[in-house]
């Protein structure tokens, strides 16, 4: 199995991934470190709607670990179609026949790969999150990031579900039909999303309050712990699921195939 | 013929370009980066010299960042020494995961051994000084009850899906140092010395307070050789799960489960109510001690069986 994970390593472009990612985690501890020794300008503190004044430095090197987790679902979505993609491109199937590897290896160790990754973005993320908290004060900019940071398992978890629900239909109906099915689900999500933002009650998102969020996370903790504890124990038992139905569709079809 | 002598000459300087490094060597590499690179991040991570207490949470985490220096020495030595990262059979790196021949159970333990050990130090901890029970000591840490019961399953989950961080250290002490220093001095001195090596990488940490405080007395040395002796112990742990396991994971949830804490326990003992004795004021040291070797001495047992 370690020589198919290195093989979809290198073909989701694995190695110059590794490298940004670390250059730019390097950068934004650097960066932190710069900015907790000079300090914000004066001329870049701002004042949000409540009058707080927060340093916009410290909300600007806070993004990547704003965006990242979000970006990181993005490429995860994409990685799944991608490591199924490459090998019909590249015709494994003949390869793979010469091999000792059993069909539900074969698919267990593109769910392993994918496991891999979610955990490496989780980890990078929470990384990130560490390095943009470090140094600031109370206010609105670590509300924000501990908001944030208290959601990450959740978050990924959806990048586990996302990937429970893309692996049984790529494997079933194979890359280009997979990824018209995807596509018009995602477009159908989109007009919904599009639809609502041009009728529907937008008042909803002018009364999110983070602060009132956060008091509702500290005197919800115990549902939040149990949340917690519960989402990965979920995910991971339907993502082991997904992985039985994607070897029997596989088999079905490979056994047509022969 | 001609040919064949001239990639045979090649060959030759070729072989004499690639330094050998004797597994001495190649240990020492690994020590000089993981110190050097930990106390200058540790230094600069800390330039206003706080203590653990005064640092708050989020700068705490920050600084425990160090942790993945270990790991990050792992990779530079074996690219300095052009050592190369084996997944299986001899020199191993342990990075890989297996769960042949039974090894899953490993995995399990890794989960549950620290639960156990630190349980049964808490017990310790208040039978050796029964004035720090504090039934409602837990209210005053603003947490609920019924929290307090779901915290060891927290510490688990949290730790297993968290164990990033702690992979960083056992990345670098049982994927590295401890096979090196078992392949030069056997396995009874190695886990002595490693758990010493260990201890001593803590020392930055332990003077700025981490895991002791900064109030008691001999403070730091002290602390410094408490770290050792809890390093020996834990080490023995640890490099067990990684040796039987064949991968440096088991240690990485262990140890992550461990940071996290996951005693019950530990929500009644309130240490101001401790005796201002000897035995008061470490009684949860030495709880610590005696849950540790007793689980090392069991480890130990089925070590030598198998």
């Amino acid at each position: 199995m370690g020589g198919l994970l290195y093989k979809d390593f290198i073909s989701i472009r694995g190695k110059r991934l590794v490298t940004g990612f670390s250059v730019l985690t390097l950068l934004m501890i650097i960066i932190k470190l710069i900015v907790a020794s000079v300090g914000t300008p004066i001329g870049l503190m701002v004042e949000n709607d409540e009058g707080e004044i927060f340093s916009f430095l410290e909300y600007l090197i806070s993004m990547p670990a704003q965006m990242m987790p979000i970006m990181f679902l993005c490429f995860i979505s994409n990685w799944v179609p991608n490591v199924l993609k490459n090998d019909e491109k590249s015709k494994i199937h003949s390869f793979l026949s010469a091999m000792p590897v059993s069909k539900s290896t074969y698919i267990a160790e593109k769910y392993v790969f994918i496991g891999i990754c979610i955990y490496i973005c989780f980890s990078l993320s929470m990384v990130w999150n560490i390095i943009s908290m470090a140094f600031l004060p109370d206010g609105f900019v670590l509300d924000l990031l501990m908001l944030y940071s208290s959601i990450l398992i959740e978050l990924f978890s959806l990048a586990f579900i996302g990937a429970t629900i893309e692996f049984p239909v790529f494997v079933a109906f194979g890359k280009e039909k997979g990824q018209m099915i995807k596509t018009a689900i995602l477009e159908v999500i989109a007009c919904c999303v599009t639809a609502y933002l041009f009728f529907g009650d937008l008042s909803v998102f002018e009364k999110v309050d983070i602060g009132k969020i956060m008091e509702w996370a500290q005197t919800h903790s115990f549902a939040l712990t149990f949340m917690s504890v519960i989402t990965p124990l979920i995910t991971l038992s339907i993502y082991y699921i997904s992985f039985r139905i994607s070897v029997r569709i596989y088999e079905r079809k490979e056994r047509e195939y022969e | 013929m001609s040919e064949v002598k001239a990639l045979n000459i090649s060959g030759e300087k070729a072989k004499r370009s690639v330094r050998e490094y004797s597994d001495t060597g190649r240990l020492l590499i690994y020590l000089g980066l993981t110190f050097t690179l930990t106390y200058i991040w540790y230094f600069i991570a800390n330039p206003d010299r706080s203590t653990w207490e005064d640092m708050g949470h989020m700068r705490q985490s920050f600084v425990a960042l160090g942790m993945m220096f270990p790991v990050i020495s792992n990779v530079l030595t074996r690219v300095i020494t052009k050592e190369g990262c084996k997944f299986g059979g001899e020199d191993n790196s342990y990075f890989g995961i297996t769960f042949r021949d039974r090894k899953w159970v490993f995995f399990i333990a890794a989960v549950f051994i620290p639960w156990f050990y630190t349980e049964l130090s808490s017990l310790i901890e208040i039978a050796l000084s029964p004035a720090s029970y504090d039934p409602e000591y837990y209210i005053s840490l603003e947490i609920e009850k019924r929290l307090l019961l779901l915290l060891p399953v927290a510490a688990i989950v949290s730790g297993v899906v968290g164990s990033f961080a702690a992979f960083g250290e056992e990345g670098g002490w049982r994927g590295y140092m401890m096979p090196k220093l078992i392949k030069i001095m056997g396995r009874g001195k190695a886990l002595i010395v490693g758990g010493i090596i260990w201890g001593l990488w803590h020392a930055p940490l332990t003077c700025i307070g981490h895991n002791f405080g900064t109030d008691y007395p001999g403070f730091p040395y002290v602390g410094i050789l408490k770290m050792c002796i809890m390093c020996i112990l834990m080490g023995i742990i640890l490099t067990y799960l990684t040796e039987k396991s064949r991968s440096v994971w088991p240690a990485a949830i262990m140890h992550a489960v461990n940071n996290a804490g996951p005693s019950i326990l530990a929500g009644y003992i309130n240490p101001d109510f401790a005796p201002d004795t000897f035995l008061g004021r470490n009684a949860g040291f030495i709880g610590l001690i005696i849950a540790l070797l007793a689980t090392t001495i069991i480890i130990m047992i089925k070590w030598r069986k198998s």
